[in-house]
């Protein structure tokens, strides 16, 4: 069978210390129904990526930006059978932190994780899972040849 | 509840004995296992021995940048010391241009991305498009003409010597090469060019640019480890006599000293730089309107630029028609050094405002922790490359926006950028640690000094790495890297080489050895080591030696193991001294018995008339009997038991002191020290530091007693977040709620925020 490949056309900023690593922390909260999701991802990167449709975006100064980040996110951070809605962003030195939230009767049963993945040469994405706020388990990884995971919960 | 505590006269206890002190891993162990042994190149105090040698190479250079067709063409004549005890039968040179060879290790060693949105620099590689870089060497010959036998392996090239270089003995050898500079928009990296397509101007930022020697030491004799780009260089010192020759119209930014400014400078540029050496702040050399104009000249022919540079690593340069140059003279001891900056139209109000202030800045402050800035120019330039450090000079990529307005994030990002790329002439292009095997030893060094000097430019400085609360994320779970890992394999260099090791320093400094103790410690570490080259074992073992205090079980918790900060208060007991005094026990027992709660039952129960107020007669010799009545037996049973103890040994026996047991729990592993805020019920409020040897015999749990007359209210683990503790949920007593990352930012969302509002209102920062 014969596979087709996309061709992204994406430049990354000359960076001579570049490193690519996003995570996220999904929180399922059993009291309020609620996944309480947290995803911070490095803010050169997520605008270097918008900046392809949105040229000289400033993720910390422009009003568009929230907006712009979190479509970004909610597709490209996709739960099985849950749709959350995104409450906003945090803008640090470094990193963004975009709030996520959906009502659950249980939790998915998995994550298709691309932030970042396809613009980003060797980018990989943490995920925790927490109940109550207890941690379940170790990190979950997503990167090129993994973007698709089942969660335990 | 209050706990009796019985003091015995005989304090051994067997259970001691039956401890096994491998159980736990014992996290005080020294490093001798790990650590190379001392020898007379290196010593057990971390200094550099008696016998410390070091190669040496000398260059003298001719390039041409051709402007034309984006090529380096250079030949240079390289002097090679043999200072080491051996005779050499070959040379190692560095041919680092050759990852961009169409087939180098550094393109087939990528691995596959994701098929269906494939990067299209990645998938430019696989077809015809692939650019065509890699150095093109000619032939290597001796000073006599003759020519020399090469092999080319990778990134690394062998000249065969005609005999053994003895020990003490020079060789010259000359060399010649050309090769296609990347476009930094297709490649990224340290060295490349950038195109302007609205003026139709290139700025040049070069380096890796030579066939530089590789380094040979009493570690790991030529370090040839091939560059696949993460693991940057490990270089000899030497004098460069370098002549650049580029388009006529162009400004050359360089390592060295210019040494025919009459042949390259206009009469009022060599007046201007005069002006600068004293002048109290940045004065322009070529103004921005100077430059603008110069981007719509012709060069009517070719310039040669000359610099000189003594005892440095390496050699860079930069060049364009489209450069705006300011420079300020920075006294140095009574030395005058040369700060200079050079920057496209592209690059302001941003660079004319805080570049050269910032290298200024970073020479005060660095100097102060380290040694004298030695070198008598430091250059920042605006160019393709995001942050990039050489000796004397440095390329940093932030620019505003094309509406001349800029982020707070953009502003600071500048003046951090600079202040570590500037900072990277101490570490390491003088401090000459190897990179290609550490990238921790100079990036983390780096970045600590780093939140130094930020902290010293402004309050409140927004720092990325040093304070402990921020490397809290990275260290959570245990898939990352131990500090000492090789650079080539790290996973994540900026998490673990910089902001790790940033972070370790800085809690060394501040929680472990305080200021003055790390601060002489680690000036020592650098005055050893300037202009010489340091491995691992030395900074560790001459932080010890300085400082006085035995740190390996700060190294090889931060260092080799990805262990975590996470420490627990997990119960605090009262105890009180038990006096074995009748008359002081019984009355302390019944005041605790008055105060015990009334059940449900007794509460309702005792409005019930009782038989015995019916009934006189069946009260008896109980039901007068005052249970706290200390009877004759038991004062006689006090004397004897009393005696045991000598006179000032009894004086101790204090009823009002209270002993608080504090339960404490190493979850992360990582051995810290425990910082206790305890506060007591009469509003007042003491610190407790507890060095991390608590933990010498039992590093996984261990009870602290706070002994006071005091009553204590509540007790917080690490009050000043200094720790990088993961988990602060756990470091109080009494327990408290702690509110997550999302509740706050639920809460504030909802709040109305003035702060906002107002600032909605301003102007957006940075615009004129």
């Amino acid at each position: 069978m014969r596979c087709l490949m996309l061709l992204a056309a994406f430049v990354f900023p000359a960076e001579a210390h570049q490193f690519h690593y996003s995570k996220t922390e999904i929180n399922w909260n059993t009291a309020a129904k609620t996944l309480e999701i947290i995803a911070t991802l490095h803010a050169d990167d997520i605008e270097a990526v918008l900046r392809k449709t949105h040229a000289q975006l400033e993720v910390d100064r422009d009003k568009q930006a929230e907006s712009l980040v979190c479509a970004y996110v909610l597709k490209s951070f996709e739960l099985r059978s849950v749709r959350p809605r995104c409450l906003g962003m945090k803008v640090g030195r470094d990193f963004i932190d975009v709030f996520l939230e959906a009502r659950v009767e249980a939790p998915p049963k998995s994550l298709r994780n691309r932030i970042l993945i396809e613009q980003i040469a060797g980018q990989r994405n943490d995920v925790e899972l927490k109940k109550d706020g207890k941690l379940l388990g170790p990190r979950i990884q997503f990167n090129t040849s993994e973007i698709r995971k089942d969660l335990r919960w | 509840m209050i706990r009796r505590l019985l003091l015995g006269a005989i304090l051994l206890s067997l259970d001691m004995a039956a401890q096994n002190k491998r159980s736990p891993i014992d996290k005080f162990r020294q490093l001798e296992e790990i650590l190379p042994t001392p020898n007379e190149y290196r010593t057990a105090s971390g200094a550099p021995g008696h016998k410390y040698w070091q190669q040496r190479a000398d260059y003298d250079i001719d390039v041409e940048l051709d402007d034309v067709n984006q090529q380096i063409i250079g030949r240079a004549s390289i002097n090679y010391h043999n200072n080491s005890p051996d005779a050499l039968t070959y040379l190692w040179l560095q041919l680092d241009q050759n990852i961009w060879e169409p087939h180098s290790d550094t393109t087939l060693t990528e691995t596959a991305p994701d098929w269906k949105k494939f990067p299209i620099g990645s998938f430019r590689r696989y077809m015809d498009d692939v650019f065509q870089g890699g150095y093109h060497i000619g032939p290597v010959k001796d000073a006599a003409g003759n020519e020399l036998h090469k092999h080319i392996n990778r990134t690394m090239m062998r000249v065969d010597l005609p005999a053994p270089l003895a020990p003490g003995k020079s060789f010259v050898f000359t060399v010649n090469w050309d090769y296609k500079i990347n476009n930094s928009k297709r490649i990224s990296g340290r060295t490349g060019a950038e195109f302007f397509p609205k003026d139709g101007n290139w700025i040049y930022e070069i380096a890796q640019w030579f066939p530089r020697m590789a380094a040979y030491n009493d570690v790991n004799g030529w370090q040839h480890k091939q560059f696949l780009g993460t693991g940057e260089f490990t270089l000899e010192f030497g004098d460069y006599k370098v002549r650049i020759t580029a388009p006529n119209d162009h400004i050359v930014a360089s390592t060295g000293v210019l040494q025919n400014p009459e042949q390259v400078l206009t009469a009022v540029q060599r007046q201007r730089l005069t002006t600068a050496r004293t002048a109290k702040k940045p004065v322009m050399i070529v103004t921005g309107a100077e430059a603008t104009a110069n981007e719509k000249s012709k060069p009517a022919g070719k310039k040669t630029w000359i610099f000189h540079a003594e005892n440095v690593r390496d050699f860079a340069f930069a060049s364009s028609r489209k450069f705006a140059w300011d420079a300020q003279g920075h006294d140095a001891g009574g030395r005058i050094v040369m700060a200079m900056s050079y920057y496209p139209k592209e690059g302001n109000p941003l660079w004319e405002r805080y570049s050269t202030h910032a290298i200024i800045h970073t020479l005060n402050i660095y100097s102060r922790y380290t040694f004298q800035y030695p070198y008598p120019i430091a250059i920042s330039v605006n160019g393709p490359v995001g942050g990039m450090e050489y000796p004397m000079i440095c390329f940093n990529g932030p620019r505003p926006k094309d509406d001349k307005t800029y982020s707070a994030r953009t502003k600071y990002a500048l003046i951090s950028v600079v202040i570590h790329e500037v900072g990277h002439n101490y570490f390491p292009m003088i401090v000459n640690s190897d990179e290609r095997q550490w990238t921790w030893l100079d990036e983390g060094i780096n970045s600590f000094l780093q939140f130094l000097a930020e902290s010293e430019w402004e309050g409140n400085y927004p720092s990325r790495r040093g304070e402990p609360a921020k490397i809290v994320e990275y260290m959570k779970g245990d898939s990352h890297d131990p500090i000492m890992t090789n650079s080539e394999t790290i996973i994540d260099l900026g998490g673990n080489a910089y902001h790790k090791t940033a972070t370790a320093l800085n809690i060394l400094r501040e929680t472990v050895l305080g200021r003055e103790r790390f601060d002489f410690a680690f000036k020592e570490y650098a005055r050893r080591w300037m202009f010489k080259r340091p491995m691992p074992a030395d900074l560790f073992r001459t932080m010890e030696d300085a400082s006085g205090t035995d740190l390996d079980w700060f190294w090889r918790g931060w260092f080799y193991t990805n262990e975590n900060v996470d420490i627990s208060i997990d119960e605090v007991k009262l105890y009180s001294v038990d006096t074995q005094n009748p008359d002081v026990e019984k009355l302390i027992t019944k005041k605790e018995k008055e105060t015990e709660p009334v059940t449900l039952s007794a509460q309702r129960n005792k409005p019930l008339r009782k038989r015995v107020e019916d009934y006189p007669e069946l009260i008896d010799f109980y039901n007068k009997y005052d249970e706290f009545t200390v009877l004759p037996s038991e004062k006689k049973a006090f004397e004897i038991w009393v005696k045991q103890f000598e006179e000032d040994e009894r004086k101790l026996f204090d009823p009002s002191m209270n002993f608080y047991s504090v339960s404490l729990r190493n979850i992360g592993g990582l051995v810290m020290p425990v910082i206790l805020a305890v506060e007591f019920n009469d509003g007042t409020r003491e610190e407790l530091r507890v060095a991390a040897e608590i933990w010498r015999r039992n590093n996984l749990q261990v009870e602290k007693i706070i002994a006071t007359r005091k009553e204590i209210k509540s007790i917080t683990l690490d009050p000043h977040l200094e720790t990088a503790d993961i988990d602060v949920s756990n470091n109080y007593w009494p327990r408290q709620a702690i509110k997550s990352k999302f509740q706050i930012f639920k809460e504030d969302r909802d709040k109305v925020n003035p702060m906002r509002e107002l600032k909605d209102k301003e102007q957006p920062s940075g615009q004129n």
